[in-house]
């Protein structure tokens, strides 16, 4: 077997390699389509969510303002004693409801909502 | 397309002879790759899930809120939203939080009277209306008391005491991400924890007969009832948007972390190759290598390395995220929970973000690999060799 034979097989060998990993992933890729047009789950939690009027999905549960992200408490950081500062972990990937920011008006020029705490002024 | 061959099949035994170098390159660079393709496809998961679901959420949900915190609703107010023209029907919500002293754990406790039994997600029995003193629980109560179907649950009302009920039925696991920690009681039985009179409520769920028509509806309520707070379904998604899109926060975590590693990487491969690769080639350009030969190599070099370790790294994090249930990021959401969220994944891949992926593991890796050896290649051959 001459060198340039082995540096082939070498090759042959990476091409079937990098082929399957190909094959596996596209594999995953259809298999996935398919479980997920098949799947009854979501309509039946949409069922769900309309039966009990549900406005949150249930990620975290470790703090009130991270259960229920879409409908935080205006003063939730310090409701429960004083000085009962935001420790939760989860705050840190959860950001606030982008309705409860305070945004300035290019319009009207005035900064702000008209009381953020209570929230969607417009 | 012979040339590319050979000189992939030459690179290939070379990457023979250094194997350890190269598979220890794969290896790292798989690692990274499967840590930015798990929160890609974990979040992708989520968020497709959660914009399926709540789309049925309410079109508005009204809170009223005293001093910057949220009080009950008065029947009253009730009435006066129904009369707004282009409402369909107000629907009033009994609600809390029951904090759980043996466990310590806080759960979402519902009122309904309209929670059919034939629910694929329910197991056992629903509520309906006139039912009393039963109860339907998600799994996170269940596994922490080691309660069953038909066992009984005590809670304490608002006036510590104790009442029991009859858990006539459950949600299923796969339903986690929306149930996982509610308790649905009746809703006389609910007012009764929650500590509201036969007239007042939590909030209120209003939907709207033209979609068109939310946005005018809310604001024609924030601006007639003092002190409410009003928040539609699009702001509902668009919180879930901010969380798990490409800008939010559990994205920019993962791109983060991955991002340092990946730079880690980079920067060694740029900061110069060693004197061995500069006299290797300097050796090829002495045996009649030309310099666009020598970058071809190394061409085929980092698409062969990156491509091989991205697709580990995307199966890795398939396998992760959808056979094992993203068992090494669900740590970051618990917390302090007592409560683990459990995540039934849905395998959602799609397409743009594996290319996305790609792009971003496969580019950077090659123009990392070409340009120093582009500068070295560029070097007199004889002083690379003397050296």
């Amino acid at each position: 077997m001459t060198g340039l034979d082995r540096d082939f097989i070498i090759l042959k060998i990476y091409a079937f390699v990098t082929v399957m990993l190909i094959v596996i992933f596209t594999v995953f890729v259809f298999y996935s389509r398919a479980v997920v047009s098949n799947d009854q789950r979501l309509s039946q939690e949409a069922e769900i969510v309309r039966l009990l009027h549900i406005t949150d999905m249930c990620v975290a549960t470790e703090s009130r303002h991270t259960r229920h992200i879409a409908l935080p408490e205006p003063a939730a950081a310090f409701q429960d004693i004083p000085g009962f500062l935001d420790h939760f972990p989860t705050s840190t990937f959860f950001w606030p409801p982008p309705q409860v920011k305070i945004k300035q008006s290019s319009e009207t020029g005035v900064i702000g909502n008209k009381n953020p705490m209570i929230g969607n002024k417009k | 397309m012979r040339r590319h061959l050979f000189i992939l099949a030459f690179f290939l035994t070379s990457a023979r002879r250094h194997w350890k170098w190269h598979l220890g390159v794969i290896t790292i660079f798989s690692v990274v790759v499967f840590a930015f393709a798990s929160i890609v496809f974990f979040i992708q998961s989520l968020s497709y899930e959660t914009r399926q679901v709540l789309s049925s959420a309410p079109d508005i949900t009204m809170q009223k809120i005293k001093a910057g915190r949220m009080v009950e609703i008065p029947d009253s107010l009730v009435q006066s939203i129904s009369e707004i023209r282009g409402i369909k029907s107000v629907v009033p919500r009994v609600w809390g939080y029951y904090f759980d002293s043996p466990t310590g754990g806080v759960f979402t406790l519902m009122g309904s009277d309209s929670l059919p039994g034939n629910l694929t997600l329910v197991d056992g029995r629903g509520i309906q209306p006139g039912d009393r003193g039963i109860a339907v629980c998600g799994t996170g109560f269940l596994e922490t008391h080691y309660l069953r179907l038909q066992d009984n649950l005590s809670l304490f009302d608002s006036d510590e005491n104790l009442l029991n009920f009859t858990i006539t039925g459950r949600f299923r696991s796969p339903s986690d991400l929306l149930t996982r920690d509610l308790i649905i009681l009746p809703i006389e039985d609910a007012r009764k924890i929650v500590g509201l009179k036969e007239t007042e409520y939590s909030d209120l769920s209003i939907y709207v007969f033209n979609d068109d028509e939310i946005e005018n509806i809310s604001r024609k309520i924030d601006r007639r009832f003092p002190s409410v707070r009003v928040v539609t379904k699009a702001e509902i998604k668009s919180t879930y948007e901010a969380l798990f899109g490409y800008r939010g926060g559990l994205f920019m975590f993962g791109l983060l972390i991955s991002l340092f590693a990946y730079m880690i990487l980079a920067w060694q491969r740029a900061s110069g190759i060693s004197a061995e690769a500069k006299k290797e080639l300097g050796i090829l350009k002495a045996v009649g290598w030309e310099i666009s030969d020598v970058l071809l190599l190394k061409f085929w070099e980092g698409i062969s390395i990156s491509l091989t370790a991205t697709l580990i790294g995307l199966i890795g994090a398939y396998i992760h995220d959808f056979i094992f249930q993203a068992s090494l990021l669900k740590p970051f959401l618990v917390g302090w929970s007592v409560i683990y969220p459990e995540f039934n994944l849905l395998p959602v891949v799609q397409i743009g973000s594996v290319l996305l992926i790609l792009v971003l593991a496969v580019v950077p890796y090659i123009a990392a690999t070409m340009i120093p050896s582009w500068k070295a290649a560029v070097i007199d051959p004889s002083e690379v060799m003397h050296a």
